[in-house]
């Protein structure tokens, strides 16, 4: 290797040694946090004080919340860690488990908590509460969620 | 070295090192693929396949970057040197195999041209977290493919060995953009920090490595010669320098190696004009400066290479006065005859 190869060498990393730390750091600082997604939930964004069911596991937590007066209820879930199916949708399920026979309650992403607005007949003592987590581009049911007793 | 251009420079031992690299990368790829298999069952093939070949690629790209330094730093390391365009055009096969599985999973089931949609899909030039990482992928991937398509004799023979280089530095602006995709593409998404770690410290021992080596050898190149006589230099004892060995100084602005063969010292310049590699660092054989990096040979006393090539460098004057070694750093034309000094 001739002199100025060497020189132009030992530039090119003296330059890398400082823009690979700061291109990583800057990278890594910019990891979007857990936050809510508004524009998919316009209706209850706000998050209702009552829990009247929870079901949890290690990726995310489900809960039916309500006012005090049970006038409003609505869905809440939180994924605790980034959901591996980017086109999840959630179904409230059909007595008899088939994705076709559910109601479609709304559509999340990866990352982020969301809140949906659900029907009187997720009061408590109104039958099953189940949930199912269903990938609508592979056409596969993702998970079952159960919050009855 | 040859005089003519084969397809795939292959002899003994870089089949052997070919077939541990391809026998590497089978079992890279099978394990990854069995363990995806079995904690993530819920991932498509096209992902499985992806993922494997991007953390291969990225994995044959640091060794391929760790190999220049380490043979300067021990020379140990120069078979690896030998054989690393075989492991970089293995590297690019692979980025290859990621990259076109990434577009036909990612872009091409619309309307728009893959291409096109790759670089119109996502225009979040102003946002970090995201940064239309693809993008800086498909660059990279882009030098990769011009390096890898001259990574042959006769690319460097008709661009010239200047031109060659230039381009193939690239490789570190390939690099800078392959961790950058990295960076602001899986690792936004990907919450297990192996990820970041992996790039960081991948990062951290090729900047160390580097610094280290070029370092060491601005060191060498700054060593004071200060005995001048008459145009030469004091450089060594005769008895420094072993036989069929050479020693490499810095005289004035460029490296001289200079060999011991049967009882006559000889001085040619440093450089082999095939790749630039340490003439000096390698030995004689078949009386023959053979260079270390890839066999290219010169003859001592003129600094040709033996018919029917005509690679040619630069030879020096030398002076032995009782057991102390003086050089002329001034260089005669490339291929000049001279006698060399006897012991």
């Amino acid at each position: 290797m001739i002199r100025s190869l060497r020189k132009r060498h030992l530039f090119i990393w003296r330059l890398l040694a400082f823009l690979l730390p700061v291109g990583i750091i800057i990278a890594w600082l910019s990891i979007p946090k857990q936050s809510t997604q508004p524009l998919l939930q316009p209706e209850t964004t706000t998050l209702l004080p009552v829990v009247l069911g929870k079901a949890e596991n290690n990726s995310y937590s489900v809960s039916i919340r309500s006012n005090a007066d049970t006038s409003k209820i609505q869905l809440e879930w939180i994924n605790k860690k980034t959901l591996e199916y980017p086109t999840a949708t959630i179904y409230a399920g059909s007595e008899n488990g088939n994705i076709k026979d559910a109601k479609l309650i709304g559509r999340i992403e990866a990352r982020g908590n969301w809140y949906f607005p659900l029907d009187s007949n997720f009061k408590n003592g109104s039958g099953r509460k189940n949930f199912i987590l269903y990938d609508f581009i592979r056409q596969q049911v993702i998970d079952n969620i159960n919050l009855n007793p | 070295m040859s005089a003519s251009y084969s397809a795939v420079g292959w002899n003994r031992q870089k089949k052997h090192y070919d077939w541990l690299i391809f026998a590497f990368c089978v079992l890279y790829l099978s394990v990854f693929i069995l363990l995806t298999t079995i904690f993530n069952p819920q991932y498509t093939f096209e992902t499985v396949l992806i993922r494997s070949t991007s953390t291969l690629a990225f994995l044959l790209l640091n060794v391929i970057l760790a190999i220049g330094p380490l043979t300067r730093i021990n020379k140990r390391f120069l078979p690896l040197l030998y054989n690393r365009r075989h492991l970089g055009v293995t590297m690019f096969t692979i980025a290859l195999v990621h990259g076109g599985f990434s577009i036909l999973q990612f872009h091409s089931l619309g309307n728009t041209n893959p291409f096109v949609s790759l670089f119109t899909s996502n225009t979040q030039f102003n946002s970090v977290a995201q940064f239309p990482f693809q993008a800086l992928g498909f660059l990279a991937l882009v030098i990769l493919f011009l390096m890898a398509i001259t990574s042959h004799d006769f690319w460097l023979h008709n661009l010239s060995p200047k031109i060659w280089k230039t381009l193939h530095m690239f490789v570190y602006v390939a690099y800078f953009l392959i961790v950058m995709h990295v960076m602001l593409g899986v690792v936004q998404y990907e919450t297990n920090p192996v990820f970041f770690v992996l790039i960081l410290a991948g990062a951290a021992s090729l900047i160390t490595l580097h610094l280290i080596a070029g370092t060491k050898e601005v060191k060498k190149d700054q060593l004071p010669f200060d005995f001048k006589n008459d145009g030469f230099f004091y450089v060594c004892e005769v008895d420094e320098i072993d036989e069929s060995r050479a020693k490499i100084f810095c005289v004035d602005k460029e490296r001289i190696a200079v060999y011991k063969h049967e009882g006559v010292l000889y001085a040619i310049h440093n450089v082999c004009k095939h790749q630039g590699g340490p003439l000096g660092e390698g030995k004689i054989l078949d009386g023959c400066i053979t260079c270390p990096w890839h066999g290219y040979q010169y003859l001592p006393e003129n600094g040709q290479s033996p018919p029917p090539f005509n690679e040619k460098v630069n030879t020096y004057d030398l002076r032995i006065t009782g057991t102390k070694v003086w050089l002329n750093p001034t260089p005669y034309p490339e291929g000049t005859e001279r006698p060399g000094a006897a012991i």
